[in-house]
Parts: structure tokens; C-alpha cells; sequence
């Protein structure tokens, strides 16, 4: 783990400049979720719209909202692909993006293009840069 | 960008600070939830600071505001205070505020942070309008940049109150205030809140490193100490600082009004389209009839055309967060919209304050909202939205 402040930041992983992050499994898919920066400027996590399996995203196009107490967030898709799975645990447990960001994955994406796509992502320590400049 | 007296203590205290209303605040030191809870369960404390407090002195004091606020304060006591209304010559809400009788032909108007400046300026060309024909004896002086302001609200407020100040705050009804002294540092005092619990504020004029008038920017001399000699005798309670984001969830849930969601005017500049009266939002209990105000003539029209609109607290049955803006309907038809909403952090579900076609204006209507153009199904109910058995300034105890 990459500490920035008071941010984590989970190596291994790709991030967008939205503050989703990628991890690419070994089959081949990837699972989506948003990082701990993101969890703490959103604040307590109320509700997660998750999107439907089968649905067709572009990169950096809406996948999903997420709800703090406060307001509503887009998250983004860092990558075009199918949604093939979808994280339930989230819909009774929010508030898991709050405790464990990098472990409450919300969408499990089958890539079309994802070495094309993985160039427009950060990696760990680009994004930890990143951060640092905001 | 306006800031309150110990504006640097919030910035270094909160996780998040943000703009609100113009003035840069403390919307979260921990997080919402958390906040929101302490204030139901225990005691928490806002720096609400960014309140305005206008100021009215002269034997014709009590006249002016008379006319250009809908409640009677003719008649409660010095030091108490009366919630009352200003009112457009439309009838619609200008703000709605807390008038303190100080004594010796003195008033204190608290107000919105996002109104005080109109409300002033307005107070001010009503007077020379009035004094065109005959003169007034009524100084009228904004001093919400000097005036100190925290909330102190929760169950565990009362014994808060009696160990700082020596003052049973359940000895005094809603509004009524008294001057106190913290170590040297006199104060008012009264019972009073925005969170549903019971409660107490306190207000003292204090030195603003931010004041927008460069000559009188100093440091506090009393803010900082008064809100840390609280926050250290509040400690046995787990009292935690709270931000503006829970206050929000916290009226919200006692099912208040805010002044720019449920009661608003039509402004110069604004995007707003509509304009709520009290009796649209259901504030009857500030007009005081027997008396001539301002937007009085508007609303007894208004009350023989009936009305256009009118506010209804829901709370939602399927899964969702209602917020401002969102549309209402009833079997297929539009009805109204959404003025406020969020996820009750203390029943986990999603509640909110709506405006309707008045026959839906009763608990009990099943009705749906639109959440990103799906119809989630919502149940119209009476505040306050927690169990006022269990929760709430009047909880069985």
C-alpha cells in the first residue's frame, strides 16, 4: 500500500483520474471499484445502484451511481467491456466502500480492448503522483 | 469566501469543508453518520456561526418588526425569542427566522446565512421607505460577521448545560433564553435547535480574523476557548463537533424546513421558478392574524384561490435515496416534486419533504419518486420521522 496523506493507494492496480480503480484477473476480466480517496471525499456510502449484468459500457462512459448520505456520484467504467457480474454484497452493505475500498468491488467487467484501454489508466505509483498534486 | 470566527480550528479538524451558501464550513469531522447518531444518542456541538444576526434597537423597534414579520413578539418576555416569517408583498417566504426580545427596545433577528444580507437590505429600504412621511426610532445593524453562534443538541445536552452554566435548560420553554457567563465570558443562552433533540445555543460577540470589513479583522479572543471548554466538559458524553452535513440529516429527520428547499421567493439572479407561501409549507402556526404584515393581503388571496401546492413529508418503501429536485406521482400522474431528501442515517431508509397537489398532502398516500427514471415506490407520512417515543427532544425517558 502506497500512503499519500492520509490516502491508501493499493498496488497492483490501475487507477482513472475519476478515482476508479481496475484489477485485472487472471481470467482475463476485471473487477471495478473506487479508491480510498474517492470513499473519503465522498463520505458514508448510503446506496450503491449497481449496474445490470449484460449491460455494454464504453471507457470513462457512466457504469454506475453511488450515493453518499449526501449526495449522488457517477462512477465511471475504466474500461469497455460487459458488465458480467455485480457485487450484491453491496446492496445490504454499502458502507463496505467506506471500510474496505479497495476490497468492495462493484462490477466485474469482461474487457473488449483492455490492453488498448490500460494505457489511458494510471498505475499505482502514477496515481499515487497524481493525488499528490490535487 | 466568507468564514466563521474559528474557521482555522474546522479546517483543521474536519475531514471535509466546503461551500456553503458563501461561506466556507465544516460539513463533516468524521463522517455524517456518525455525527447525526452522537446528536440522537448523546450530544454533539455545530459552530453555526455563519447564522445572521441583525440587529434592531429604537422605541420603534418592536412596531417594524411587528410589520415585517408574520408572528406576533409582542408578547413573550425579555430574553425570549419567537419564530416568525418574513414574507415578500407576494406572500412568499423570504426567510424564516428567530426574533429575540433583548429588553430596552432591543431585537435580535437570527436568520439564514444565505438570507441575512437580502433580509437586510430589505429591513433597511422598508424603513426609508417608511420614514419618507414620518421619521422612526429604529437603528437597524447586521452584525452576523461578529456574532459567535453554537448549537450545543442531544439527550445529553441538559446535563451539558447544568455543568457549564448552571442552567436547567428544561426549565426554560422552547425559545426562551437567559445570559450566562463561561469563566468570565458572558453569553445568551437559549433553548432552542434545528435537530429534533433537545437542546440549547449559545450567542456572543466575538473579534472575526475574516471579517469582510478589513479593519476589524482580529483574532477571536473567546470563540476558540468557549468551543474547546465545551468540547472538553462534553467529553464524558462522547460529544463529537458536528458539521453542516449532519445538521442537514438532523432536520431532516425532525422534518423541518430549510429556507432554499421547502420555503423560498422568487429572487433577482435566481434560478428558482417558485414561490412558497407558509401556508403551502405549513407554517400557519407563525402567522399571527390579528395583526397587519407584510404578504399578509397575498396570502388571505391565497387562501381563497386554495392552494397551488403543498408540503408532505415521505418516507420510501423501496430501496433509493430521494433528493431534491426529483419528480413525485401518484398511479402514473404528476403531482409534485421533491424539495428535499437523503438516507435517514438512523432508519436507513431513504425519507424526504415534497411539494404536491394539496389533496396528496396528508400521511398515509402511497406515491412513487423517480430515481433516474425508474418509479420507486413511497409512503407520505407525519413528522418527525424517527419515533418521538424514542428519539427527540420529547422522548419518554
Amino acid at each position: 500500500m502506497i500512503e499519500v496523506g492520509e490516502y491508501k493507494v493499493k498496488e497492483g492496480l490501475y487507477y482513472t483520474k475519476e478515482h476508479e480503480w481496475v484489477q485485472v484477473l487472471e481470467d482475463g476480466n476485471v473487477l471495478v471499484g473506487i479508491s480510498d480517496y474517492a470513499q473519503k471525499e465522498l463520505g458514508d456510502v448510503a446506496y450503491v445502484e449497481l449496474p445490470e449484468v449484460g449491460k455494454e459500457v464504453k471507457q470513462f462512459e457512466v457504469l454506475c451511481e453511488i450515493e453518499s448520505v449526501k449526495a449522488v456520484s457517477e462512477v465511471y467504467a475504466p474500461v469497455s467491456g460487459e458488465v458480467v457480474e455485480v457485487n450484491g454484497e453491496l446492496e445490504d452493505a454499502p458502507e463496505k466502500i467506506n471500510e474496505e475500498p479497495y476490497e468492495a468491488w462493484i462490477a466485474k467487467i469482461k474487457p473488449e480492448n483492455l490492453e488498448e484501454d490500460l494505457k489511458n489508466l494510471m498505475d499505482a505509483e502514477a496515481y499515487a503522483k497524481y493525488l499528490e498534486s490535487l | 469566501m466568507k468564514r466563521v470566527h474559528i474557521f482555522d480550528w474546522h479546517k483543521a479538524n474536519a475531514k471535509k469543508v466546503e461551500e456553503f451558501a458563501g461561506w466556507e464550513m465544516p460539513i463533516w469531522y468524521s463522517s455524517i453518520k456518525e455525527e447525526h447518531l452522537a446528536v440522537r444518542n448523546g450530544v454533539g456541538i455545530f459552530d453555526v456561526s455563519h447564522m445572521g444576526e441583525i440587529f434592531f434597537r429604537g422605541k420603534d423597534a418592536l412596531k417594524f418588526l411587528q410589520y415585517v414579520t408574520t408572528n406576533d413578539i409582542s408578547r413573550p418576555p425579555a430574553i425570549s425569542g419567537t419564530y416568525t416569517l418574513v414574507l415578500n408583498e407576494r406572500g412568499a417566504v423570504k426567510d424564516e427566522t428567530l426574533v429575540f426580545n433583548m429588553g430596552n427596545d432591543t431585537y435580535m433577528m437570527v436568520c439564514d446565512s444565505d438570507a441575512f444580507e437580502k433580509l437586510y437590505a430589505w429591513f433597511t429600504s422598508i424603513k426609508g421607505a417608511i420614514e419618507q412621511y414620518t421619521k422612526l426610532d429604529l437603528e437597524i445593524e447586521n452584525k452576523t460577521y461578529d456574532y459567535v453562534m453554537f448549537s450545543i443538541q442531544g439527550p445529553k445536552a441538559r446535563d451539558l448545560a447544568m455543568e457549564l452554566f448552571g442552567v436547567d435548560i428544561n426549565e426554560l420553554w422552547w425559545f426562551k433564553a437567559t445570559e450566562v457567563e463561561l469563566d468570565g465570558i458572558k453569553m445568551i443562552l437559549s433553548r432552542s435547535g434545528y435537530t429534533g433533540e433537545n437542546g440549547f445555543e449559545v450567542y456572543f460577540e466575538d473579534a472575526n480574523p475574516y471579517h469582510p470589513d478589513e479593519s476589524k479583522r482580529e483574532k477571536p479572543e473567546k470563540a476558540l476557548y468557549v468551543w474547546e471548554k465545551i468540547l472538553e466538559a462534553g467529553k464524558k458524553y462522547d460529544i463529537k463537533p458536528c458539521g453542516l452535513g449532519a445538521r442537514d440529516t438532523l432536520r431532516l429527520e425532525a422534518g423541518y424546513t430549510l429556507y432554499g428547499n421547502e420555503t423560498k421567493e422568487l429572487q433577482l439572479l435566481s434560478t428558482d421558478i417558485d414561490e412558497v407561501t407558509p401556508l403551502q409549507a405549513n407554517l400557519d402556526f407563525a402567522l399571527f392574524w390579528d395583526k397587519e404584515f407584510i404578504g399578509k393581503d397575498a396570502l388571505l388571496k391565497q387562501k381563497e384561490r386554495g392552494l397551488p401546492s403543498k408540503m408532505v413529508h415521505f418516507k420510501m418503501v423501496d430501496k433509493g435515496i430521494p433528493r431534491a429536485g426529483y419528480k413525485v406521482y401518484k398511479d402514473g400522474q404528476l403531482i409534485g416534486e421533491v424539495t428535499s431528501g437523503t438516507m435517514s442515517p438512523l432508519l436507513g431508509i431513504g425519507i424526504g419533504i415534497a411539494f404536491v397537489k394539496p389533496e396528496f398532502a396528508k400521511p398515509g398516500v402511497e406515491i412513487e419518486i423517480e430515481i433516474r427514471g425508474q418509479e420507486k415506490k413511497a409512503l407520505t407520512v407525519a413528522p418527525p420521522f424517527y419515533d418521538p417515543k424514542k428519539y427527540g427532544a420529547f422522548r419518554e425517558m
